[in-house]
């Protein structure tokens, strides 16, 4: 007992938070910063490519070769320069587009007596809860093209003549399927931000005769201001590391985005040529980030005046309410229900692109195959190879999610118990650096690193711990942000009350932390299961035929040709999607950002 | 042998020491206050006798049962103390319904079901919750959750209790009845109490004794009486009492007995201090007299001071009246039935008399004597 070893042991198991906490630390310096390291160095290395490119050069030879080749060298206009813009350009234009919407649509909701409220606040922000593809797939149905090979849209057979390229592919079409994804995610910012806006502070400008529009430019546009800010850098920052919406209708022109750039680099093993190019994705949504922290740090301060303002009344909006109500539907009819409609429709075709009753069928969800359409290949729900990736998906999804929600527990309580020491802040940053990193680029940095024996882990390549690792790790900001706000709500006297009593430490957890974090966690897991179920991104570079999900099979369908089948897959998805969401509603959850 | 025994206890957090070199020892069925500002040490004292806090150095005795020594490596875990806590915010259970919240204790201790029903409605009867059990913390008055912690607490006999501000979260109505309850309660179980509270009505209704706190250090232990006329220093002296108390500066004339000192306000009044006499060369003094100690009259009388009525504040049961000595720079408060002062009216020239009160040395702090009435055994 004298022994100063056993006192502080003693301490330890009575009190383990900080133990969690350095056990947490320990694996976010394995799986987040060793990996980002690793690629920054390697970024400075030749890989097994090396020697095609330059003679005589041994592969792990130090170089700037590929930072050369890539910013200054002859091809670095059609590696980096051209796709750099192209980013740019789709950040920027979609950002245009889905901030003064998503804005125009809060207020309208949040703060006048336009009618269906309910409808609209939950239908609105459907596009986000989809995959931010599902916009994009159901673009094709319409515009794709005859000259670029498969049947033509809809457009095509309606009206017999082919859209423009810029019509089916490229620009317009990404900024448009992504400015609809993410316009919902201003909608959910603003309408935050406008509903904690003190009426009074209104109020008092209208005593002081102030008119309707002066108000709204006067005071509540300031109040919200950083809160548009925050939408406006993070709509940008995620239109740069957005892949499979620019995948899907960028890649059949050639028409590369830097997320693009480094999946062909990654795909092609060309991988130091990737590290490049991922650091300066990374670099480009980092800044986006902390660009972000600074605005979020001033609407804090405004926040702080705001309180319970009496029961403000709607603005009149008379003559404009039946063109904003049409809009509004407009919005919902075009980017919610006739996407959804046009990708179920398109599942029922037993020949693409012929809109006729007599074209219908249930061939491609329970046929048995005919060798005629789609090559042979049986319905979705006869399909081993499909089921098989239904069954991954939701195993992926599930374990990721459970994973996460314990992990997220974990974090939270070590995070909120050591507040204020530098093992909480270490946790809690280190936990948040993966939200800077591009679902593409994650991918890639795992790839490389963990296709090969690494520190104690064996090859993961090909496994399907390899995905469930990937999600868990690029998810951490989520689980640990609910996991913190979750133990937030559990004061440390109610641990200390037990402890009192004689309860050791997994007697409290189970009697008191857990069943009150309980309804967090499940909210957290369902959150988690349908993000995972969802993604595309962060695990194409990873999957291999044994470890296929459904969204994996979709990209693969969808290059192939086998439009139906990905478009089947691509309901189920939307459906499971929807589901969970409704559950998470019903808990009392919010949505992820 | 006294039934908490601390020796030497000393806390630190980081730079910070919250608890300094504590000492101090609780009789059987005492009611001890720790009283005192925030930040001044009380709950991490507390904390450390119930085992939530680890102390740095120092001893805690319970009875001949060494709870803790940072020299021998002893640390008892609070679990294996037998001491029951209510907390500040109750943290009462928001999942488990009154039954269950109360019952807890005792599934620890494995005891049969029927013989932990029994136990807990005796408990919930006593403390006037019956009917209340199937309900959860949420659908409860702020009291009824306070007399559930309570419930918690002592269902399991404990042998001491400790209390960290537990009526602080109740509106001042509430607070008088559950003060008289716990007084009343106290009484019945007759269980060493410590209780902390920075509220000095509060320690003063509730306690045997008080122990003042400050920067982690003990300033006076005594009973309330004792705490509240003979405060063994100036932070003692003005902590206690509301409105604040009176410190006079002054100039001694003559050590005493009867000792006299002039005002450095107004060298031209002088106060004769009879009851002791200043030991030592202290040049000067700090003279202090509670409000209630100020009497106040509108014609002159003997030993007054001439002083000027600048405020008259009643407050329903006594009001509270502000003077001013030599034209507004010196300002004295005084307290007193409501009668007595209410006639006065602003501006009007009154007659002040000190009935009693302390003198403390200006440089160290420290009570020289008290004069005028003197509490039984009391210093001075």
């Amino acid at each position: 007992m004298r022994n100063p070893v056993f006192r502080s042991l003693r301490r330890v198991l009575r009190r383990p938070e900080k133990l969690w906490g350095l056990a947490l630390i320990l694996g976010l310096i394995l799986f987040v910063v060793i990996p980002v390291s690793y690629m920054a160095v390697h970024s400075f290395v030749f890989d097994s490519w090396g020697p095609r490119y330059v003679r005589g050069v041994q592969p792990g030879q130090w170089t700037l070769f590929y930072w050369d080749r890539v910013l200054i060298g002859k091809l670095s206009r059609s590696i980096f320069w051209e796709p750099f813009s192209h980013s740019l350009a789709i950040a920027i234009s979609m950002s245009a587009m889905a901030i003064p919407l998503g804005a125009l649509f809060a207020w309208l909701v949040v703060r006048t007596d336009i009618p269906l409220k309910g409808f609209f606040n939950a239908v609105l922000i459907v596009p986000y809860i989809l995959p931010s593809w599902t916009i994009g797939l159901a673009w094709l149905t319409l515009f794709k093209a005859e000259r670029f090979g498969g049947q033509p849209g809809l457009i095509h057979s309606l009206f017999g003549i082919d859209p423009p390229t810029w019509l089916s592919y490229g620009l317009l079409p990404i900024v448009i399927s992504l400015g609809a994804h993410y316009i919902p995610y201003t909608f959910i910012l603003l309408r935050g931000a406008l509903a904690s806006v003190d009426a009074r502070l209104e109020e008092s400008a209208e005593i002081l005769g102030a008119r309707r529009l002066e108000i709204l430019r006067k005071i509540t546009f300031p109040l919200v201001l950083p809160a548009l800010g925050s939408a406006f850098v993070l709509t940008f920052g995620k239109g740069l590391g957005e892949f499979a919406c620019q995948a899907f209708l960028g890649l059949p022109i050639r028409y590369y985005t830097m997320s693009t750039r480094v999946y062909s680099a990654f795909e092609h093993r060309q991988h130091s040529q990737g590290y490049v190019l991922t650091l300066i994705l990374i670099l480009m949504t980092a800044f986006t980030v902390l660009a972000n922290q600074k605005l979020v740090g001033a609407r804090k301060k405004f926040t702080t005046i705001s309180g319970k303002g009496a029961r403000r009344k709607p603005v009149k909006l008379g003559p404009w309410r039946l063109p904003a109500t049409l809009l509004l539907l407009g919005f919902a009819l075009a980017f919610v229900f006739a996407p959804i409609g046009l990708i179920a429709w398109e599942t029922f075709m037993k020949y693409e692109g012929q809109y006729s009753l007599t074209n219908l069928t249930l061939h491609y969800w329970v046929g048995k195959g005919d060798p005629m359409l789609a090559d042979g290949q049986p319905g979705i729900f006869r399909s081993s190879f499909i089921l098989g990736a239904i069954k991954n998906s939701v195993l992926l999804a599930g374990t990721t999610a459970l994973l996460s929600g314990v992990i997220g527990i974990l974090l939270g309580y070590a995070v909120v118990r050591t507040r204020g020491s530098w093992l909480s802040r270490a946790i809690e940053f280190l936990s948040f650096t993966p939200y800077m990193i591009p679902g593409i680029a994650f991918g890639g940095i795992y790839l490389s690193i963990f296709a090969r024996k690494w520190g104690p882990l064996p090859a993961l390549y090909g496994t399907f711990a390899l995905l469930v690792l990937t999600c868990v790790a690029k998810y951490l900001p989520y689980s640990s942000g609910s996991g913190i706000s979750a133990m937030h709500q559990i004061d440390p006297s109610l641990e200390e009350a037990a402890e009192i009593q004689g309860e050791g430490w997994l007697g409290r957890f189970r009697k008191v932390i857990l069943p009150l974090a309980k309804g967090g966690f499940l909210s957290a897991f369902l959150l988690t299961f349908i993000t995972t179920m969802r993604v595309l991104d962060l695990i194409v570079l990873l999957v291999t035929p044994k470890t296929r999900t459904m969204t994996s099979i979709i990209f693969r369908y969808q290059q192939q040709g086998y439009t139906q089948h990905a478009y089947g897959i691509m309901l189920l998805i939307v459906v499971i999607t929807l589901v969970g969401h409704y559950l998470v509603r019903r808990l009392g959850g919010r949505i992820q950002f | 042998m006294p039934d908490i025994w601390i020796k030497q206890l000393t806390k630190r957090f980081g730079a910070v020491t919250a608890v300094d070199g504590l000492t101090l020892e609780i009789g059987h069925g005492e009611f001890v206050t720790l009283l005192g500002p925030s930040g001044c040490g009380k709950t991490t004292t507390l904390r450390c006798l119930a085992g939530l806090e680890e102390p740095d150095a120092g001893e805690i005795f319970f009875g001949k049962r060494c709870v803790f020594s940072a020299q021998r490596g002893v640390f008892v875990p609070p679990g294996g103390r037998g001491i029951g806590l209510v907390f500040q915010n109750y943290a009462l259970w928001p999942h488990m319904t009154v039954f269950h919240n109360v019952a807890f204790g005792l599934r620890k201790k494995k005891l049969p079901r029927a013989e932990i029903r029994r136990r807990v409605m005796e408990i919930l009867n006593l403390l006037g919750l019956q009917g209340y059990e199937n309900r959860f913390p949420s659908e409860l008055s702020g009291g009824q959750q306070q007399r559930v912690a309570l419930a918690r607490m002592i269902v399991t006999e404990p042998e001491i209790l400790l209390f960290d501000e537990p009526l602080s979260n109740l509106d001042a109505k509430l607070r008088m009845t559950l003060r008289a309850e716990l007084k009343r309660l106290h009484a019945e179980i007759g269980a060493t109490t410590v209780y902390v509270t920075h509220d000095q009505v509060e320690a003063l209704t509730l306690s045997t004794r008080i122990a003042v706190m400050n920067l982690g250090i003990v300033q006076q232990v005594g009973s309330p009486a004792e705490v509240y006329h003979h405060p063994a220093n100036l932070f003692v002296a003005e902590f206690m009492g509301n409105p604040s108390t009176n410190l006079l500066r002054t100039r001694v004339l003559d050590p005493g007995p009867p000792t006299r000192v002039a005002l450095e306000a107004d060298p031209t009044v002088t106060l004769v201090l009879e009851g002791g006499k200043i030991e030592g060369d202290a040049e000067e003094v700090i003279v202090n007299v509670r409000p209630e100690d100020v009497e106040i009259s509108a014609s002159p009388m003997e030993g007054g001071i001439a002083a000027g009525l600048s405020a008259v504040l009643p407050t329903g049961s006594e009001c509270v009246t502000y003077l001013r000595l030599r034209e507004g720079e010196y300002e004295i408060v005084s307290k007193g039935p409501e009668e007595m002062h209410l006639y006065l009216e602003p501006n009007q020239r009154v007659w002040i008399r000190f009935k009693r009160g302390n003198v403390f040395d200006e440089e160290s702090g420290t009570l020289l004597f008290s004069f005028g009435f003197k509490v039984p055994g009391g210093k001075g």
